[in-house]
């Protein structure tokens, strides 16, 4: 792997809670993503895991500048584009791409396929509205689907057809780095190993980066090289999957490990759950000093007064946990 | 799991027929249910699953939908499918419960939770309201909900996504239903609460001995609670066996993509490339003549393209619906 | 790589040719067709425009204005279909001359109205924030005044009259139509494929015209039909408080108020039958056209 594509560096996106009717104040502030750092390297694939409320969804959308991060640095090929206006953004549009959850709602119901999967490009000026055709003709075939339906309408697919054109019309531009954000949660299972299979052949063919956000850790497991767990807006864990499955440090990356079921009754029926006491808190009230504390077995006095800082143990396993601070 | 038989589901089909069209979503399907036996039913989406286990009740809306004739499901010796709607109100949440994917949209959100939970305790049994909220305030106490007596007093909103599932499991355990129908009851929870969840109706089978029927997509979940599974594809039932025997010796083609369409659970094993079933699943708005699956089967001959197979006993308790197995 | 891609075919049985795709409006027309009250709506609306046009064009319209008082409240009979009125005036083809006068106030006092709401909305959703509770404060206030009263009052200052009549429903109809217009910018503004867009880098503008007003238009099309009903009857209410269109220029409004006195009522049923009829048989077919817009133009809607 040469070099980093994408450097995340104490990224925070807060959203303010307003009050008022007409005249509306900021009374608190919802902390969607609070110091996450991480990088991404070319070609590679990092799976960003998490249950809902920790902020993997925002984070995605802050590196596209879809949302406006609140503060940190989000370092593209080395430059900063967390300052970025939209208009600056432009240029970079064409190698950061986003593949969306839901492949119903990310399709305007009233564009034909050929419209959807080629109006960018003619709006980048990279091909004349003559040859759209022809690239749709291209992009269809690349993902597995039938030219001959590029004059189609969304509605008139199922929802893994429907994801293969949402994945046509994000590698239209040719990017360098896609953002997929539970690209295969809404399909089912035996679609879902399609379009797997079909974002890793797009990987090999054009030597495309992923940050592959999933809440499904089987899927997560199969396709990425590095895992990154979060918690209510915090990194908690990254390490390459092998090291994160085998050896995992943070005790909430061993609860999420312990919850998977696997497809083996025996094993399954053996399978020793950690057990976990209460829920997920709200970003709004998050718990004082590590954000795992008011769940944790093994939380000290030290955990519910300090966050806790990410160590670097060997072999690149990165955890924030207070059971690993020298 | 006893061998009594509580439930015969004999041949069931359901069809929506609507102006445009009709949809043939549930075709001939029949299976026992025993007392204490948990039932996993898995199967993609528009497959059947929550519409067959719905029919029983007739908790779908007829119409457009329709039990077909000739389609009988006897429980106690009586078909409920004759049965009118006044006379099945006995049997709904008395004797059968159901336990909805989205405790959300169940519950009424302008009515108490311990409201909603006695209001058909009250009707079946005829007790006094204040008799019915202790027993609402045991079992959400059992459910692991903590405080039950205050919280009775709370509206779902101010309830928890999986706390709001504890309580819709309370509320469906009030009447000691023979038969519980899970409607994908974890699929919308964060999987450490859906394993919280899993555990509890582990419990819950172990106290009440309450038959289950478990409806999910999640062939994971259903491995370590099922007792037998049955697979539906098209609207028909293609296999169904005890698990283990299921899980480790697929027989229907269907079943064996779908098991190794999964990525692997052994992280030394470094697999490429997921096996994957081609194509989709066909459009039910004809009745089926061939096998449904015929279209996307690497193993499909002539005769899977003219005609459709029935579920038949190939080993001991294990049946499959395939000319070829 | 192409699997089952043939394999469904199913759905699209009963179309000429299986690979020519239907495209949205195409859709929407067959499905206006498939809604019986809708095309029963459609079909006397046409009927009711057409006499309206055409009738007075054929025959002489100026049995509608002059008096003639040998034929006084004559009920129906040959020459005049439906009688004449007390100072002999031909009955029918009031009502034709009225339908004229109703339904262009109506048409256009919905359309104009729509307008005004779609850029107020519009630019309310659009741009959001500040100008956005400006806008939408504004609307509410317009909606919490008594309509009818503000209607006398404006018509009284600016005189009655066809003109002003418009004018007045215009002033005060709009707020439905911003209402809705916004509604459904900012609903559609969150929809993913608007996020999509922004990824892909897509012109703001472009984003607006092309992705945004098309899936916000059937909402709006459809209140427009209700508006137009709504003005027909508000038109007929002014008229026959004296207020909307002025006598001689008939309109169903103010023909029933012409038959208003008791003796009419009980004795000459031919006066106040048709306009009456005329009223609930537009409102009531132009409800139902919208009816059918709405199931037509939902773009979720028997797919």
């Amino acid at each position: 792997m040469a070099g980093t594509i994408l450097e995340v560096k104490g990224l925070k996106v807060y959203f303010p809670v307003k009050r008022g009717i007409l005249f509306k104040k900021t009374v608190a502030e919802v902390k969607a993503v609070d110091e996450v750092s991480f990088a991404v390297n070319d070609g590679e694939t990092v799976g960003l895991v998490g249950e809902s409320g920790c902020g993997k969804t925002t984070t995605g959308r802050a590196i596209l500048k879809l949302i406006e991060p609140t503060a940190g640095e989000i370092l593209y090929k080395g430059k900063d584009i967390a300052k970025y206006t939209q208009k600056e953004m432009l240029p970079l549009r064409r190698e950061m791409q986003m593949v969306f959850q839901d492949p119903y709602a990310s399709l305007n119901p009233r564009m034909s396929v050929m419209d959807i999967i080629t109006d960018p490009l003619v709006e980048h000026k990279i091909i004349t509205k003559h040859e759209k055709e022809e690239r749709s003709k291209v992009l269809l075939e690349t993902v597995g689907m039938n030219p001959r339906y590029m004059n189609r309408f969304p509605h008139e697919f199922s929802g893994g057809q429907r994801q293969r054109i949402g994945i046509a019309r994000s590698i239209a531009l040719n990017p360098k780095l896609l953002i997929c954000d539970e690209p295969i949660a809404a399909l089912d299972v035996s679609i879902q190993a399609q379009v797997i299979n079909l974002f890793q052949d797009i990987q090999e063919k054009f030597g495309l980066s992923y940050l592959f956000i999933a809440h499904d850790l089987s899927v997560v497991r199969h396709i990425s090289d590095r895992i990154i767990v979060m918690y209510i807006g915090k990194v908690v864990e990254i390490a390459e999957k092998r090291e994160l499955f085998k050896n995992p440090l943070h005790p909430y990356t061993q609860v999420l490990l312990s919850s998977i079921p696997t497809p083996d009754p025996k094993r399954e029926r053996e399978r020793k759950r950690i057990e976990l006491e209460g829920e997920i808190p709200s970003p709004l009230n998050k718990p004082k000093g590590c954000p795992f504390s008011s769940r944790c077995p093994y939380a000290m006095d030290r955990c519910r007064e300090e966050e806790p800082n990410p160590v670097h143990l060997d072999g690149n396993h990165i955890v924030s946990c207070h059971l690993y601070q020298k | 799991m006893t061998n009594k038989i509580i439930l015969s589901v004999k041949d069931l089909s359901v069809a929506f027929h609507k102006r445009d069209g009709s949809t043939y979503a549930v075709n001939g399907i029949s299976y026992d249910l025993h007392e204490g036996e948990t039932l996993g039913i898995v199967g993609e989406s528009g497959c059947g699953k929550t519409v067959s286990s719905m029919a029983l009740l007739k908790l779908i809306s007829m119409p457009p939908g329709k039990i077909e004739t000739g389609s009988a499901i006897y429980k106690d010796g009586k078909d409920l499918v004759a049965l009118s709607s006044k006379e099945l109100r006995l049997y709904r949440g008395r004797e059968i419960a159901v336990i909805f994917q989205d405790p959300m949209t169940a519950f009424n959100q302008v009515m108490t939770i311990g409201d909603q939970m006695i209001e058909g305790y009250v009707e079946h049994f005829g007790c006094t309201r204040k008799d019915a909220l202790k027993e609402a305030e045991r079992l959400m106490d059992l459910t692991g909900i903590p405080a039950a007596k205050t919280r009775l007093k709370d509206y779902p909103s101010q309830f928890s996504g999986g706390m709001r599932q504890r309580a819709m499991i309370a509320m469906a355990l009030m009447c000691k239903p023979s038969i519980l129908i899970a409607d994908e009851p974890t699929t919308a929870l964060d999987v450490t609460i859906q394993s919280q969840i899993l555990d509890l109706m582990k419990d819950i089978r172990k106290e009440f001995g309450t038959s289950i029927m478990w409806i999910s997509h999640d062939l994971g979940v259903v491995a370590g609670l099922a007792d037998t599974v049955n697979v539906m594809y098209a609207g028909m039932i293609v296999e169904s066996a005890d698990v283990d025997e299921l899980y480790y010796n697929p027989l229907h083609p269907y079943t064996k993509g779908l098991l190794g369409s999964l990525p692997s659970t052994d992280i030394d094993n470094d697999q490429k490339r997921l096996k994957s079933i081609g194509g989709y699943p066909p459009i039910l708005s004809k009745k089926i003549e061939k096998c449904p699956f015929a279209d996307r089967c690497s193993e499909a001959t002539d005769i899977c393209r003219h005609g459709c197979p029935s579920l038949s006993e190939r080993t001991g308790q294990h049946y499959v619906a395939c000319f070829n197995v | 790589m192409t699997m089952g891609l043939f394999r469904e075919k199913g759905i699209y049985e009963g179309a000429s040719d299986a690979f020519a795709s239907e495209g949205f409006w195409k859709k929407a027309v067959q499905r206006f067709f498939r809604h019986k009250l809708a095309v029963i709506g459609i079909v006397l609306l046409l009927i009711i425009t057409l006499m309206s046009i055409f009738y007075p064009i054929i025959r002489d319209s100026s049995i509608a204005f002059e008096v003639n008082y040998t034929a006084i409240n004559a009920s129906p009979q040959s020459g005049n279909i439906m009688g004449t009125d007390a100072l002999g005036r031909d009955v029918f083809m009031r009502l034709m001359l009225g339908g004229r006068v109703s339904l262009s106030v109506g048409l256009v006092a919905a359309i104009c109205s729509t307008l005004i709401g779609i850029t107020l909305g519009g630019i309310a959703g659009f741009f959001g924030g500040k100008i956005d509770n400006l806008i939408m404060r504004f609307t509410d206030t317009m909606m919490s005044f008594p309509f009818l009263v503000i209607c006398m009052v404006l018509v009284s200052i600016l005189g009655p009259g066809i003109g002003n009549t418009m004018l007045a429903i215009v002033l005060l109809k709009w707020t439905n139509a911003a209402r809705i217009t916004r509604g459904e910018i900012l609903y559609i503004r969150e929809r993913q494929f608007i996020e999509a867009d922004k990824a892909l880098g897509i012109n703001r503008f472009k984003t607006l015209f092309a992705h945004i007003i098309p899936n916000a238009l059937s909402p709006i099309i459809v209140n427009m039909t209700f508006t137009m009903a709504d003005t027909i009857m508000t038109e007929a209410s002014l008229s026959f408080l004296g207020l909307g269109v002025l006598l001689p220029t008939p309109t169903w409004g103010n023909m029933l108020k012409d038959a208003s006195s008791l003796v009419t009522l009980s004795m000459r049923p031919w006066l106040w039958i048709p306009p009456g009829i005329m009223i609930a048989l537009t409102v009531l077919s132009i409800n139902f056209v919208g009816d059918g817009l709405r199931d037509a133009l939902d773009p979720k809607a028997n797919l």
